[in-house]
């Protein structure tokens, strides 16, 4: 079956093309959310067996939303998809339990590499 | 007082970025100083701020005509006739992917800093800096102006 996934990204433009990307290559994007606090309330009703996690938005950024994700399921696939690819970041997120992470600008190829090999963990 | 050091990655992440999402080769303009923005024409501006080890904000400009055909490049070729919506939010992602990228060119000097969501202006646009000096590199295509970049930075090291 289709993994399901959640879009978190302030960009609508970039929704439209992570969901374009992943819909193309056999995953089912259940949700989109705007910004961190959208995204808890998206993850909580959804469920979704993956998240992608942009990290500069407003109201709740990437890092603060992966906490509070991480504290509702400890167990969560979530792959950060940002364009702040300082090694720092980087290590920060995977500390903080992101599976994977995404330096934007990205290929697609790249984009499902990530997605299938979190998916199948 | 232009620092190289301190532009120059600002302008080879706008470089990258706008060959890697819109296949536009950039090169750089000779850089001025200006103490205000006055657009009279159709311009499409991002504006993101800098925090932590440097603070400040860049703006990125852009002629309506060149902005729509940047938007159209990073749709994948999908028609841009106007500047909607989904037309700006590809420029605004254009700002933070450039800044993100300039960020982590940032880090390996190691200087760290963070960005804000971007802003979007468009249409004419006037602004003053009021007492910060903003430095103007013009990024040129095929030799002609194409885009701009204005960097303010706050000297308060
Ligand atoms: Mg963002």
């Amino acid at each position: 079956m289709a993994k399901s996934v959640l879009v978190v990204d302030d960009a609508a433009f970039m929704r439209m093309m992570l969901k374009d990307i992943l819909t193309k290559n056999g995953f089912e994007v259940v949700g989109e959310a705007v910004d961190g606090g959208d995204a808890l309330k998206k993850y909580e009703a959804l469920k979704p067996d993956l998240v992608t996690l942009d990290i500069t938005m407003p109201e709740m950024d990437g890092i603060t939303a992966l906490k509070e994700l991480k504290k509702m399921n400890p167990d969560i696939k979530a792959v950060m998809c940002s364009a702040m690819g300082q090694q720092s970041m980087v290590i920060e997120a995977i500390q903080n339990g992101a599976k994977d992470f995404i330096v934007k600008p990205f290929q697609a190829e790249r984009v499902v590499e990530a997605l299938t090999k979190v998916g199948n963990m | 007082m232009v620092d190289v050091n301190v532009i120059n990655p600002f302008l080879e992440a706008a470089i990258s970025t706008l060959e890697m999402v819109a296949q536009i080769k950039l090169t750089v303009g000779k850089p001025f100083l200006r103490e205000n923005l006055d657009f009279s024409d159709e311009n499409v501006l991002t504006i993101v701020g800098i925090t932590g080890a440097m603070k400040g904000r860049v703006i990125m400009a852009l002629p309506a005509s060149n902005a729509k055909n940047v938007a159209s490049n990073m749709m994948m070729g999908m028609p841009v006739d106007e500047l909607n919506e989904m037309a700006l939010s590809a420029l605004s992602e254009l700002g933070n992917m450039t800044m993100g990228t300039a960020a982590t060119i940032f880090s390996t000097k190691n200087v760290l800093i963070d960005i804000t969501p971007p802003m979007i202006q468009h249409g004419t646009v006037k602004m003053e800096t009021f007492n910060s000096q903003m430095i103007c590199v013009p990024m040129l295509k095929d030799g002609t102006d194409f885009m701009e970049i204005n960097i303010i930075l706050k000297t308060n090291n």
